[in-house]
């Protein structure tokens, strides 16, 4: 079947805004993406029609809506081949990075934790935080400048044994995408647990938990076409039946007594509080949004704009790409000497959005060498004259500017 | 609103910057650093007879920033030490001529705070709460990305 971006495109009501008189061109989508009115019908219609609190009370709405947030948490699963009990609703992936940080350095005993360079800082702040309270070490896999991790590098950090490493399935500086699969093994094999940063992959790429063999995955519903404010947090079954909830309340538990209580079962006994219904039925809805397209077109559909793109930034002069992000649709650039905020300013002047700045990644800014980067990206809405309409802004910018 | 921003006067100042550069015998410097975008500012002052007797600037910023670092060095440059205490954001934004948003707001304004942290340290005073709270008001938008401003300023001797 045909890709008919113009259908698409009709999909979300967003992308008819104007911004000073011009139609926006929405490239900024490694920060969050657009509602299709299918997310927003979803979560409406669960308003009208089924609100009540899940997994609480007999009645025929709480039980309509305990069946429609667990029939969401099974299209998760399934979207990302897990079983519905290892998947953990959060806020968002940073929440549940949190919680797999607690999770390793606290029950699990990881004593040293093996990250990075290229995280985001929801995949640093929560280890430190965690380590410290657990009086746990913290090393860091070194990235090549080409935006990579080296096996090798990672075989000599795991050799100092660390407990659990954490890493990111594809970076959201540079787009370039992590052999999680590699990785996951290496660290089992080394005996430490596995928890991967899949905020940026999951939205393009099929992904499978089971097969990659990680112990935690995390990802975020608005980076995917669903709705602020839900996260997910895969832990793989073993480790759910085992792990005790960080946090404790109404709905996490078997029964309470004032000397103690006994938790339910996973997920949710890692639940306590009412849940965001709504957001989890925007999320499957998102879900279906997306097959309905289907994964693998999109993959494709987003790896031409990206070649598109660059080329033509190639034929401006002067712009330097970092890494390669044709996977996740991630253009991260400089433009000579120029500061990347007035790049992304006139840019937005003509309706272009982009994002600059270090993208919370001051740690991998410092091995790039730069302060900041311009960054581009594309998702499946997005279209070649889009594309276009960024190199013209980038060309722009460099004549107002020189 | 942003349609302007990237007027004449801001990209004369920002392609040609006066007083830029690192100044041998300052009497005092500030440092200021946006680490939302890396914009990165130090002033140098000479003070003479209760006065500016030079200033200069060094560092690396977007456009909006660099202009108004350059501006604002030829504002003070001669005025007393009452008089260059007295400038303030209003100031800043006039000389620019542009109402920026929240964000660029802190561009706009990081030099301000590198000059009264230079200035600030050769009076060997504290800055009062209000003054300190004009400068520190553009950060308060930008929590989000940045965490806290890291800014310092010390006499030379």
């Amino acid at each position: 079947m045909a890709f008919d971006v113009d259908a698409i495109r009709d999909d979300f009501p967003i992308l008819a805004r104007m911004v000073n008189g011009k139609r926006i061109a929405y490239l900024d989508n490694a920060a969050t993406t657009q509602k299709p009115a299918a997310v927003l019908d979803a979560m409406r219609e669960y308003y009208e029609n089924s609100n009540a609190n899940a997994h609480r009370g007999g009645n025929a709405l709480a039980e309509e809506a305990t069946e429609i947030y667990e029939n969401a948490r099974k299209k998760v699963a399934r979207f990302v081949g897990a079983a519905p009990s290892e998947i953990v609703f959060t806020r968002n992936t940073t929440e549940a990075l949190n919680f797999a940080a607690r999770f390793c350095a606290g029950q699990l005993g990881a004593k040293r934790i093996l990250l990075t360079e290229m995280e985001h800082h929801s995949n640093i702040v929560n280890w430190q935080l965690a380590a410290k309270s657990a009086g746990a070490s913290i090393g860091h896999v070194k990235m090549r400048s080409y935006g990579k991790l080296c096996n090798e590098d990672v075989e000599k950090q795991l050799e100092k044994r660390p407990g659990a490493f954490s890493f990111t399935h594809a970076s959201n500086v540079l787009g370039t995408v992590n052999d999680a699969d590699a990785l996951c093994k290496m660290a089992r094999e080394a005996g430490a647990f596995s928890v991967v940063d899949g905020a940026q992959s999951v939205p393009h790429m099929k992904v499978d938990v089971h097969e990659m063999g990680c112990d935690f995955f995390a990802f975020s519903a608005h980076k995917m076409l669903g709705p602020t404010g839900l996260g997910v947090l895969y832990v793989k079954k073993e480790l759910a039946d085992k792990l005790e909830p960080i946090f404790g309340g109404g709905g996490a538990i078997e029964s309470v007594m004032l000397s103690g209580t006994t938790f339910a079962r996973a997920p949710q006994k890692f639940e306590p509080g009412t849940q965001d219904v709504a957001g989890a039925v925007g999320l499957a809805a998102a879900i279906e949004y997306l097959e309905k397209v289907g994964m693998g077109a999109i993959e494709k559909r987003v790896e031409g704009l990206h070649k598109a793109c660059i080329a033509g930034l190639k034929e401006v002069g002067g712009v330097h790409v970092h890494g390669n992000g044709e996977k996740t649709g991630i253009i991260s650039f400089n433009v000579g000497r120029l500061h990347a905020h007035d790049i992304a300013q006139i840019a937005s002047d003509d309706g272009v959005m982009l994002r600059a700045g270090h993208h919370c990644c001051q740690p991998l800014m410092k091995v790039l060498g730069a302060s900041a980067t311009a960054r581009a990206s594309f998702y499946l809405y997005n279209t070649e004259e889009e594309a276009q309409r960024l190199v013209t802004s980038v060309k722009r910018a460099k004549k107002v500017l020189s | 609103m942003n349609e302007d921003m990237y007027r004449e006067n801001i990209l004369d100042h920002y392609k040609l910057p006066h007083h830029r550069g690192k100044m041998a015998k300052a009497s005092c410097s500030g440092h200021a650093i946006n680490p939302f975008c890396g914009d990165d500012i130090t002033f140098y002052l000479k003070m003479e007879k209760g006065a500016v007797a030079d200033v200069s600037f060094e560092g690396h910023a977007c456009a909006i920033c660099t202009a108004s670092a350059s501006m604002l060095t030829d504002e003070v440059k001669g005025k007393s030490e009452a008089k260059a205490r007295a400038i303030g954001k209003e100031r800043v934004l006039e000389m620019l001529g542009i109402a920026p948003g929240p964000t660029r707001l802190k561009c706009a304004l990081l030099p301000l705070k590198a000059f009264k942290l230079a200035l600030y340290s050769h009076l060997g005073k504290k800055m009062g709460e209000k003054e300190k709270r004009e400068i520190d008001e553009a950060d308060e938008n930008n929590a989000e990305e940045a965490g806290k401003d890291s800014a310092s300023g010390k006499v030379s001797k």
